[in-house]
C-alpha cells in the first residue's frame, strides 16, 4: 500500500554513516521530496495513518458490546459518544486480555494491549517500592510499529501527545524508572515517548516551522545542525565498538533519534495541498473535552499536511488519578475528593462512574470527527485511516481483562468494514485487534506480541 | 480537581501493586522484616567471594548535566535537560526522541549565546579564529574545550573530525561559526552526555577490569560532587595518581572538604528522597488548605537544607536525620508548622522546632508527608511502606491473588477516619498481612495532612498516631522517629543505598563483603560512607560488560 519501498530510517542510517560537512546523499533527497510532493498532490496513493486513543482506568464490560453483531449494530450504552461516526467503527467484543497477573495490572493491561506482551522490570528493582514504578515494555508500542512503517519522509515519524500529565512519581522526574504506568508510546523497554502536554506545545511542534505555499528547502543553518548531528553519530559509532551488548544497544537507540532529528531537518517542506492549511495557533483551555479537540484538529491537520502519518493520544494514563471536571467537580468519597481512580475502585459501577465512562468514549468519538472533517481528494481523513480506542482494563473497580474495551474508527483506505460491523467474539485474544489494526494500514506483519499474547489471527470479519 | 496523584492510596495497596513476583517471595507468608533480599553473611559463614559487576556508560543525570555545561562555560544559569533524575535510571536507561530534541535545542542556544557575544566568546576560546587551514586557534580551542567536554583527551581521530567539522561551518562573514557549531556538536556527543567508564585489565587481578585513573576522575566527581572533575583532579588522574590509594585517599578527602561535596552529598539525598517531585507537587487546594503552587520548592529547600545541617554543620550522624530539631522555614512554611512567621520572608532561615511540638526529623517534614500522600487525602499505608521499602531496605511481599480490590464502604452518612477504613480493611486475614506491616508506621504520621500542616482531627473524628514497628511501640511521629534510630536494618540500608546511587545498580550478592567493608569503615557518619564507598572495591573495579 506504501508509496516507499526502502525504509527512509534504514537508508539514512545507511547514507549519513561517513558523512561531515554537506555530503548528506542529496539525490536520496530528492528522491524524496519528490515522492512527498506528488503523493499528496497528483493521482499517486495517498498515504496511510494510524493512530492511538487511550483512557486510563477501563470500562463497564456489562455495558459495552452492542446488542446486535454485523452492520446492523447500535450503540450500547457506553458507546452513545460515537453515534455519529458508528459508520466509521469496527466493534469487536468478547475479547480477553490474557494478563499474567503478577505485576500491577494497570500496567499488564497497557504492556498488554498496546505492546502485546508482558512487563519488563527495571533491573534496579529489588522490592524497595511499588512494582509500578519500574515496569515497562517488552518491545515497541503498536503505534510506533505503525509508525515505523508509515513515516515515509514526513516529518515528524510520529506524534504522542496526553491531554493530561502523566503521573508525576514516574520515570525522569523521580528514582523510579518505570515507564509503561506514565507512558503509552514507547520506542522499545524504558525508551518512553513523553508527550505534548497542551495544545499550543503540540502547535508549536508540529507548525512552528509554518506551513506556506511556495514550500521551499532547508536552509544553510540548518544544514550545519545537520552536520553537528553527522559528527555526534560518527562519535558514538567509535564508541559503540567498546562497548557490551547492553550499552551498545542503549547507545544504537540514543542515536536513531539522532538519525531521526538529523532527517527531520533535512526533510522536504510540505506541499500546501487538499485541506492542509497552516492552523491559527490554539489556547490552551481549561476543558478536556475542549483539549482533547484542539489536539486531536492539529494532529488531524498534520495528517493532512503530511507533517505526520502516526499518533498516539492519551486523554489519561493508565491507573492515572486525574479527575474531570468537565464532568464534576470532584470525587467525593468519605468526606474527601479523591481522584476517579479511587473512586471508581471504591463506589464501583454507580452513575458518577458510567457518566465518566462514557465521557472517555464520547472523547475517542470526537477525535474521529476532527479526521472525519477534513476532505482529502474525493473522501476525507477518515477514510484512509485506522484509530485504535482503548484502555487497559475491561471492568475498572476490580481490574477485569474479560470484554475487553477496544474500538476501531476509520476504514483505512478500504481495508477495514465500511460502513463498520460489529464482530462477537467467545473470549478471542484481544491482541488480535491491535494486531488487525496494524495489518489493517499494510504493515508486514506475519505475527505480533508476545509469549502468551502473541498472534498471528486477524479479526477476518473486520477486514474487507 | 486538575492533577495527578503522587501515588496511589488507601485502596489499591492490597491489589497486587506491592512488590513484584520477580523478588518477592511466595504470596502468603509474613512479610520479611530482614534487610532486603540478601541478607548479608552473619559472622558464621564462611568469607564470601567478590564478584563485580560490570562496567559500563553512565548518562548524566539532569542536574548532572546542569553542573556540568555550567563548569563548561562558566555560566551559573543554565538550568539541567535530559532523560533521567536518578543515578540508577541514568546508569540503566534510554534515552527517548524528546531528549535527543531538547539536548540539541539547548546545546544550539547555549552556543548562540556565548558565540553571539564578541566578550564573552574570546573569554572562552582565548583567541581569534581565523578562516585558513589550520588554523591555530580552532585547534587549541577544540583540544582545550573537548578534553573538558569530555574529561578526557580527545583522540587524534575526533580532532580531525570537530576541525573539519568547523571548518566546513565557518565563513569569512563569521570566523566564529565554526567554533560554534563544534561546541554545539561536542555537547551532543555520546562522549559528553554519557560518563564512558569501561575499564582496563587489572595487572594484579585478570578476572576483573580496574577503572582507568582518567575514569576515576569522572567516577570520583560525579559521586561526591554530582558535577565535572575539576582541572586538579584531571591533572591527578593524567598522571595516574587516582589508581593508588593514598593519592586517591587524599583527593576524596580534599573533594568531600570542597564546598562541592555539600552539593553532591545534598544531590544523593535529593535522588534518595525523590525531592525534585516537590517541584511538581500538586494537591487540591479545596481539601488541603494551604498548598499553594510555592509550598512544593519550599519544602524541598527545606528538606535538603535540613540534611545539609545535619551532614556538614551537626555531628554528620545518619541517624540524627530521624529526630533533628533544627530545620530552616520561611514565612510560609513558620505558618504550616504553626510557627511565628513575624520577620519571615521568602528565604528560608534556620530554626529550631519546639521541644514540646509534634514534629521532629526529616520524617515529619511537610515535604515527606506530601511526597507520600493523595491529592487530597493521606495514606498510612504509602507513608509506611515507604519506610519500610526505601529507609529499611525492606521488601513488602506481594498481596495474595484475588483480594477484593474495594475498602469497606462506610456506611451510609457515615464519616470515619482513614484509620478506621484501614482497621476494617484488616478484618480480611490475607490484607492484613501486609498492612500490619505497613500501617501502623504510617499512623503515627496522621497527625499531618497531605502537605505535612499538624491536626487533631479528621472528619471531626479524634486522630489516633499510636503504632509499632517490629515490637517498639510509639505514641507519635516524634516516637516514630525515636524508633527509626534505632532499627537495626537502619543503617546496613544506608551504606546500600549510597553504594547503589555510586555504582549506578542494585548490589548483587556477589558484592555483600564490599558492603561489609564499606559499613564497618563508615559508622555512622554520612562523609565517612562517602569516602569508604569511594575507596570500595565496588567502586574502582568491575567485571568487563557481557559481549565484549
Amino acid at each position: 500500500m506504501t508509496s516507499f519501498r526502502i525504509s527512509r530510517r534504514s537508508l539514512l542510517r545507511g547514507t549519513v554513516q561517513s558523512s561531515i560537512g554537506v555530503a548528506l546523499g542529496l539525490p536520496l533527497l530528492d528522491a524524496m521530496m519528490n515522492d512527498h510532493g506528488t503523493a499528496l498532490a497528483a493521482g499517486e496513493p495517498l498515504p496511510l495513518r494510524f493512530g492511538v486513543f487511550f483512557w486510563g482506568n477501563g470500562s463497564d464490560p456489562a455495558q459495552w458490546a452492542p446488542a446486535i453483531t454485523g452492520r446492523g449494530w447500535q450503540p450500547s450504552n457506553m458507546l452513545q459518544g460515537i453515534a455519529s461516526v458508528k459508520d466509521y467503527i469496527n466493534v469487536v467484543s468478547g475479547t480477553r486480555l490474557a494478563v499474567r497477573g503478577v505485576n500491577n495490572p494497570h500496567v499488564e493491561g497497557a504492556v498488554a494491549l498496546l505492546a502485546g506482551g508482558n512487563p519488563v522490570l527495571h533491573p534496579s528493582f529489588s522490592g524497595q517500592s511499588n512494582d509500578w514504578d519500574y515496569l515497562t515494555v517488552p518491545g515497541p508500542s503498536v503505534d510506533q510499529v505503525a509508525a515505523d512503517h508509515l513515516a515515509g519522509p514526513t516529518r515528524f515519524r510520529s506524534i504522542v501527545a496526553s491531554a493530561t500529565p502523566v503521573h508525576t512519581g514516574a520515570a525522569g522526574t523521580s528514582s523510579a524508572p518505570g515507564t509503561a504506568i506514565s507512558y503509552t508510546s514507547h520506542a522499545g523497554p524504558f525508551v518512553f515517548n513523553p508527550p505534548k502536554t497542551t495544545p499550543t506545545e503540540l502547535f508549536a511542534y508540529l507548525f512552528g516551522t509554518p506551513i506556506t505555499p511556495t514550500p521551499v528547502g532547508p536552509d544553510p543553518a540548518q544544514l550545519v545542525r545537520a552536520d553537528a548531528l553527522g559528527a555526534v553519530l560518527a562519535d558514538a559509532r567509535a564508541l559503540r565498538a567498546r562497548l557490551g551488548t547492553n550499552d551498545r544497544q542503549r547507545l544504537e537507540q540514543h542515536m536513531d533519534s539522532v538519525r531521526q532529528l538529523q532527517s527531520r531537518i533535512l526533510a522536504a517542506p510540505p506541499p500546501m495541498v487538499g485541506a492542509c492549511a497552516q492552523p491559527a495557533e490554539p489556547s490552551d483551555p481549561d476543558s478536556l473535552r475542549v483539549k482533547v479537540k484542539l489536539m486531536a484538529d492539529l494532529i488531524a491537520m498534520g495528517f493532512a499536511c503530511d507533517l505526520t502519518r502516526a499518533f498516539s493520544l492519551q486523554l489519561s494514563s493508565p491507573a492515572s488519578h486525574v479527575g474531570y471536571p468537565d464532568l464534576f467537580p470532584a470525587f467525593v468519597y468519605n468526606g474527601t475528593a479523591t481522584s476517579f481512580h479511587e473512586y471508581e475502585h471504591n463506589a464501583g459501577i454507580d452513575a458518577t462512574v458510567q457518566t465518566t465512562l462514557k465521557y472517555f468514549v464520547e472523547l475517542y468519538g470526537s477525535v474521529l470527527e476532527s479526521l472525519k472533517a477534513l476532505p482529502e481528494r474525493d473522501g476525507n481523513l477518515l477514510d484512509r485511516s485506522c484509530i485504535l480506542g482503548t484502555t487497559e482494563l475491561s471492568y475498572g473497580p476490580s481490574h477485569g481483562f474479560d470484554d475487553m474495551p477496544i474500538l476501531i474508527g476509520g476504514s483505512a483506505g478500504g481495508a477495514l468494514q465500511y460502513p463498520g460491523v460489529h464482530v462477537a467474539t467467545n473470549g478471542a485474544n484481544a491482541a488480535r485487534v491491535p494486531f488487525t489494526a496494524l495489518k489493517a494500514v499494510g504493515v508486514p506483519l506475519t505475527t505480533w506480541g508476545r509469549d502468551q499474547l502473541v498472534t498471528s489471527e486477524p479479526i477476518a470479519e473486520i477486514l474487507s | 480537581m486538575r492533577g495527578v496523584a503522587l501515588a496511589m492510596v488507601l485502596t489499591t495497596a492490597c491489589v497486587g501493586e506491592i512488590g513484584g513476583p520477580a523478588v518477592s517471595p511466595p504470596a502468603g507468608p509474613r512479610p520479611s522484616a530482614s534487610p532486603s533480599a540478601r541478607p548479608s553473611p552473619s559472622p558464621t559463614q564462611t568469607p564470601q567471594p567478590v564478584v563485580l559487576q560490570p562496567a559500563g556508560i553512565r548518562l548524566l543525570t539532569v542536574s548532572q548535566y546542569a553542573y556540568t555545561v555550567q563548569e563548561l562555560v562558566g555560566d551559573a544559569t543554565i538550568g539541567g535537560v535530559g532523560q533521567w533524575r536518578s543515578s540508577i535510571a541514568a546508569a540503566q536507561g534510554g534515552v527517548a526522541l524528546t531528549a535527543v530534541e531538547e539536548y540539541e535545542s539547548v546545546g544550539r542556544a547555549i552556543a548562540q549565546v556565548i558565540f553571539g557575544d564578541a566578550v564573552r566568546r574570546e573569554a572562552l576560546a582565548g583567541c581569534v579564529p581565523a578562516v585558513q587551514v589550520a588554523d591555530p586557534c580552532t585547534l587549541t580551542f577544540l583540544a582545550a574545550f573537548g578534553r573538558k567536554a569530555f574529561r578526557r583527551s580527545l583522540t587524534a581521530e575526533e580532532m580531525t573530525r570537530y576541525t573539519a567539522l568547523a571548518e566546513g561551518a565557518r565563513s569569512p562573514v563569521n570566523p566564529w561559526r565554526g567554533l560554534e557549531i563544534a561546541v554545539v556538536a561536542l555537547l551532543q556527543s555520546p562522549n559528553f552526555l554519557y560518563r564512558v567508564e569501561l575499564g582496563e585489565p587489572d595487572p594484579t587481578d585478570r578476572t576483573r577490569v580496574r577503572f582507568t585513573s582518567i575514569e576515576m576522575a569522572t567516577r570520583l566527581a560525579y559521586f561526591l560532587w554530582n558535577g565535572p572533575p575539576d582541572e586538579a583532579l584531571i591533572r591527578a588522574a593524567e598522571r595516574g595518581e587516582l589508581l593508588e590509594d593514598a593519592p586517591l585517599r587524599a583527593q576524596v578527602r580534599r573533594m568531600l572538604e570542597d564546598p562541592r561535596g555539600r552539593r553532591g552529598i545534598v544531590a544523593y539525598f535529593a535522588d534518595l528522597l525523590n525531592a525534585d517531585n516537590l517541584l511538581v507537587l500538586e494537591k487540591d487546594p479545596t481539601w488541603v488548605p494551604g498548598f499553594t503552587p510555592t509550598v512544593g520548592p519550599a519544602l524541598r529547600e527545606q528538606l535538603l537544607r535540613t540534611v545539609e545541617s545535619v551532614v556538614f554543620d551537626g555531628t554528620g550522624d545518619y541517624r540524627d536525620l530521624f529526630d533533628t530539631r533544627q530545620t530552616f522555614v520561611n514565612a510560609e512554611l513558620a505558618r504550616l508548622y504553626d510557627l511565628d512567621p513575624a520577620g519571615l520572608g521568602r528565604e528560608l532561615t534556620p530554626v529550631m522546632l519546639p521541644a514540646s511540638g509534634p514534629r521532629a526529623g526529616i520524617l515529619s517534614l511537610g515535604a515527606m508527608m506530601a511526597l507520600h500522600s493523595g491529592l487530597a487525602n493521606t495514606s498510612p499505608t504509602l507513608r509506611g511502606k515507604y519506610v519500610r521499602n526505601v529507609l529499611l531496605c525492606q521488601k513488602t511481599p506481594a498481596p495474595p491473588p484475588g483480594v477484593v480490590a474495594t475498602l469497606p464502604e462506610p456506611r451510609p452518612g457515615e464519616l470515619v477516619t482513614t484509620r478506621t477504613l484501614l482497621s476494617r480493611h484488616q478484618t480480611e486475614p490475607r490484607c492484613a498481612s501486609c498492612h500490619g506491616f505497613m500501617d501502623p508506621i504510617g499512623f503515627a504520621l496522621e497527625a499531618f495532612d497531605p502537605i505535612g500542616k499538624f491536626r487533631t482531627t479528621q472528619n471531626g473524628l479524634s486522630i489516633d498516631t499510636s503504632g509499632e514497628i517490629d515490637g517498639a511501640l510509639f505514641n507519635d511521629a516524634r516516637g516514630l522517629g525515636r524508633a527509626l534510630r534505632d532499627h537495626p536494618a537502619l543503617l546496613d540500608c544506608f551504606t546500600r543505598n549510597t553504594y547503589r546511587y555510586a555504582t549506578g545498580h542494585i548490589e548483587a550478592p556477589g558484592e555483600e563483603p564490599v558492603l561489609s567493608s564499606i559499613a564497618r569503615a563508615s559508622g555512622h557518619s554520612v562523609p565517612n560512607a562517602f569516602e569508604a564507598i569511594a575507596m570500595s572495591d565496588g567502586f574502582r573495579f568491575a567485571v568487563p560488560a557481557e559481549g565484549l
